[in-house]
């Protein structure tokens, strides 16, 4: 067992192009760590630098406190579980798990013990004779588990190994990573694409752009608190509603054509051009209560997926602006909506930087007194 | 030129592993190639034993010979019949193998034969054949009117060599067009007939556009094989006579070396026809590369 | 197919057994003729049906040969064929799977020239350069003996550029995991790479050991001992009798003996050879 330590860690290709540039971080031991991003982000460069797949360019990974930048993946003591699950074709369920512990000369009878345990484990002891190809994708999904397993690695390693399953499969393969994960508590790194899946596995979610970490956290405070637009936008679906607009004279209004929007009272707010953000489950339909974001807006289209109605609005920009209503809810397109968000669930953000600026208060919102500005 | 993403690291092993193919390579194929390419610049005396530097004077020899044109045009002649011959053939067998229901793998068990017998077999077995004495194939000829023989008529003999040739390399284009038929979905074939295309129409309009990448292929090894590979024919059966009249190049080449004893003709021939399969092998490969797209 | 038209199909099959016939039938009267009596043979047409000297034809030929024509027992040239078959089709897999592993897997200095100086041989037969080949291995002393007969048949890199492709399809996560799983550049050749390669390994036997087994003109000029004569070769020898008909109920003998070994293999391992060489190749 083992915690992962990356320090100062580049990648640049013989191309010259930058996948990784300065990044640290810190993974301590048993935890299981998901990294999420964009295809092209650098998640998977930065997994198999772990693995020593890819070589450094600069800085050091260490596991367990030991550099491992010049060892071989096979001297690194970690397990890999890939997309495709490379499973050696040619070989039964039992060579393939037993492959890696062959190579390094564990004795038979223990290879076999192993062996046995690692597929009661995952519920495949039956298939063990067999070859992958007599097999369904989600059961060379476990052995590919397995052969991670069998190997009692101080570090696993999850490269997008859910893509290739169908929805349901997908869901109950997610529960089993996590269970096993928490049974055997072994350090793990985990790549994906899909925001939902990293949310739901992760002790610590890792979004990464463009080479960099744009933030790390648990799920749920990269939920509540995105430091930047791209988390903001890239953690929870439908995404983020962003509204660039500008802050003058104690009022935040939006930019061009306020589709209905009514500025809002903001004071502590530098002047200047700022992004807020609402997510479309705090955007509720009805009156404005307290202070905080309320608008009428024209509905465009409305899509009922039963425990909730996802109501698309006409924005200010060019996007719509979602919000979330009840499974029962009946807006048609044409109809006007209230629609209130409390200031505490508004999120603001730095027009130049994207990054995020302090959280509002109902203070600073409560509504000026005097008419109301003009529009 | 492709690799792995990832690659294994290590000093010498790759050299090691290149070792044995690129010393037979160095010694059987590139010396050679050198060798003729530098006797091409060179003449010897009558009696072999002394070298003189010639420039480009046996190209210049080659290139007034008359008898070299005459073998050009006799390659011409000999590559165009014999892959005509072979590819429409094979495409017709392939066609109505691949139509048919039933014992498709029985007739392809059969038409694999000639893939496996050795062109200098290949022309014996014709040969006999058409033996003037006491070929059936003569006979029949004779029957309806016409006089083959090889020894003395210059027509018979290419025509000898054309059947010959062809008959070998029906197996392997026959192979291969049944695989590029098969390869068609059914579904193509059925929206033509829904269109109202019968089933003549459809092979011409649907099923020959799409195995035009097939045909290709098979065009360029057909030629290739027609005239690098096929001297067994010519030399286990006429001998490149009578005259010249199927002395094709590859024949020619050896004759006037090992024959003629004519080293920088030879050497000389060698190169043009390297050039030529360079340039043929440059085709080639620009088709694999562009074959995926398809 | 979409129609089934009766006669369409009666007429396919009517189509396919003429392709049969054109195929067999010179096969057929080879063997016909190898079992006449030599007078049969002298004039007039060829019967179409055996004779009764299959066995003595046969067991002439295999035994004594004919040293009229300078020609050893088939089996002693079908023992050359047979060494010169195998010599060419397993130095020819050795070689090329190697070089290729070479080539695909690893990254290395001057890898582009190699690479290029072993594939411009790619379809560059042995008759192109018969003369200065022919001088090479006569100054390596390797006239008239096996060596002779095989090396320079074996530089061709048309079983390298198949293994190249095939190596390219291997999917890479499994050398990765393979290399997470401790194995070396050697294991994952021995253990990995070369168990996948079998199918293409067995359909490259079969397609070489007829190009080896069916070579004509080079043991032709490299061996002038006829204990060194192939089959293929030795052919020619009975057929160019000076200024004679050939005997030809013998020759047809020795050719339906030349055939058989590649055919059998052909037709036995149909399935491999198929799929290796429209797999491969294309």
């Amino acid at each position: 067992m083992a915690g992962i330590t990356i320090d100062g860690v580049r990648k640049v290709y013989p191309n010259g192009f930058q996948a990784i540039e300065d990044l640290s971080l810190n993974i301590p031991d048993g935890e299981l760590v998901v990294l999420v991003g964009p295809s092209g982000c650098g998640k998977s460069t930065l997994l198999r630098m772990i693995a020593g797949l890819e070589t450094i360019s600069d800085g050091d990974i260490s596991i367990g406190g030991r550099i491992v930048n010049r060892l071989e993946p096979g001297e690194r003591d970690i397990a890999m579980v890939f997309q495709n699950y490379a499973l050696y074709p040619h070989m039964t369920i039992f060579d393939n798990l037993a492959y890696g512990l062959r190579n390094r000369k564990t004795p038979k009878a223990e290879i076999k013990q192993r062996v046995e345990e690692a597929v009661q484990m995952l519920g495949i002891a039956h298939l063990l004779d067999r070859k992958p190809r007599q097999m369904s994708g989600g059961q060379r999904q476990r052995v590919a588990m397995g052969r991670a397993i069998v190997r009692e690695p101080s570090v696993f390693l999850f490269d997008e190994p859910l893509s290739n399953l169908d929805a349901k499969l997908r869901v109950q393969m997610r529960v089993e990573i996590k269970r096993l994960q928490r049974q055997l508590k072994t350090t793990s790194v985990y790549v994906t694409h899909d925001q939902l899946e990293a949310m739901t596995l992760a002790d610590t979610l890792v979004v990464m752009n463009a080479g960099r970490i744009e933030q790390a956290g648990t799920p749920m405070e990269l939920y509540s608190n995105p430091a930047t637009v791209f988390v903001a936008t890239f953690i929870g679906s439908p995404a983020m509603n962003m509204l660039p607009g500008i802050v003058a004279d104690g009022f935040f209004r939006v930019e061009g054509d306020a589709a209905g929007i009514q500025p809002m009272s903001l004071r502590g707010v530098a002047n200047g051009p700022v992004i807020l953000g609402v997510r479309p489950e705090h955007l509720q339909v009805g009156p404005a209560i307290g202070a905080g974001l309320s608008g009428r807006l024209h509905v465009i289209s409305s899509e009922p997926i039963g425990a909730e109605t996802l109501v698309y609005c006409e924005g200010p920009g060019s996007d719509p602006l979602i919000l979330r209503a009840a499974g029962e809810a009946t807006h048609r397109p044409g109809d006007m909506v209230d629609v209130f968000a409390p200031a505490d669930r508004l999120h603001l953000f730095d027009t130049e930087t994207g990054e995020a600026k302090p959280r509002l208060t109902a203070v600073q919102t409560v509504m000026a007194t005097g008419p109301q500005p003009v529009t | 030129m492709q690799t792995k993403r990832v690659t294994f690291r290590h000093v010498w092993l790759p050299y090691l592993l290149c070792l044995p193919q690129l010393a037979v390579t160095l010694i059987f194929f590139i010396w050679p190639a050198g060798e003729a390419i530098v006797e091409s610049f060179y003449q010897t005396n009558a009696f072999g034993t002394s070298l003189r530097f010639v420039g480009l004077a046996n190209f210049q020899r080659l290139f007034s010979d008359p008898s070299y044109y005459a073998s050009i045009r006799v390659s011409v002649i000999f590559a165009l019949a014999t892959s005509a011959l072979a590819m429409t053939l094979s495409l017709l067998f392939a066609a109505v193998a691949d139509r048919i229901v039933r014992g498709t793998n029985a007739y392809r068990t059969f038409l694999i034969w000639p893939y496996a017998v050795a062109p200098a077999v290949a022309g014996v077995l014709w040969m006999f054949l058409f033996n003037p004495s006491i070929g059936i194939a003569a006979y029949a000829l004779e029957m309806v009117g016409i006089d083959f023989n090889a020894t003395i008529s210059p027509n018979s003999a290419m025509a000898l060599i054309i059947v010959a040739a062809a008959w070998k390399q029906i197996s392997y284009n026959f192979l291969f067009f049944l695989a590029g038929l098969q390869a068609i979905p059914n579904s193509v074939y059925e929206a033509a007939a829904i269109d109202g295309a019968g089933p003549v129409k459809r092979f011409f309009t649907i099923v020959l556009p799409l195995l035009s990448p097939t045909t290709f292929f098979l065009l360029v090894v057909n030629m290739v094989y027609a005239f690098f590979d096929t001297f067994a024919v010519v030399h286990a059966t006429t001998q490149g006579g009578p005259g010249q009249a199927t002395s094709i190049l590859v024949y020619k080449v050896w004759k006037d070396g090992f024959v003629g004893l004519d080293l920088g003709g030879s050497a000389a021939q060698s190169v043009v026809l390297m050039a030529m399969v360079a340039a043929l092998t440059v085709i080639q490969f620009r088709y694999i590369e562009r074959r995926v797209e398809y | 197919m979409v129609e089934n038209r009766r006669l369409l199909d009666i007429l396919g099959h009517v189509l396919m057994l003429f392709a049969v016939a054109l195929v067999v039938f010179p096969v057929w009267v080879a063997f016909v003729a190898s079992t006449q009596d030599p007078a049969a043979l002298m004039s007039g047409t060829v019967p179409l049906l055996p004779g009764d000297r299959l066995i003595q034809n046969y067991s002439e030929m295999l035994g004594t040969g004919m040293a009229s024509a300078g020609a050893p027992p088939i089996l002693l040239m079908l023992g050359n064929s047979l060494i010169m078959a195998v010599g060419i089709a397993v130095g020819k897999i050795v070689i090329s799977l190697l070089a290729a592993y070479a080539i695909v897997y690893f990254r290395f200095p001057f890898r582009t020239l190699i690479f290029w100086t072993i594939f411009i041989t790619l379809m560059l037969p042995v008759e192109v350069r018969i003369l200065p080949t022919y001088d090479v291995v006569a100054s390596l002393g390797m006239l008239d003996n096996y060596s002779g007969l095989i090396l320079p048949v074996i530089a061709s890199a048309t079983a390298t550029f198949l293994f190249r492709q095939f190596f390219m399809t291997v999917p890479e996560e499994l050398c990765e995991a393979a290399r997470i799983d401790g194995a070396g550049p050697l294991k994952f050749f021995w253990d990995i790479l070369l168990p996948l390669s079998r199918t293409n390994i067995a359909a490259l036997f079969v397609i070489l050991f007829i190009y080896g087994w069916n070579q004509y003109l080079w043991p032709l000029i490299v061996t002038t001992s006829e204990n060194l004569y192939t089959i293929v070769m030795g052919i020619q020898r009975l057929v160019t009798v000076a200024d004679a008909e050939p005997h030809w109920n013998l020759v047809m003998a020795t050719t339906v003996m030349a055939m058989l070994p590649p055919i059998l293999i052909i037709v036995l391992m149909q399935r491999l050879f198929v799929q290796g060489l429209v797999e491969t190749e294309k």
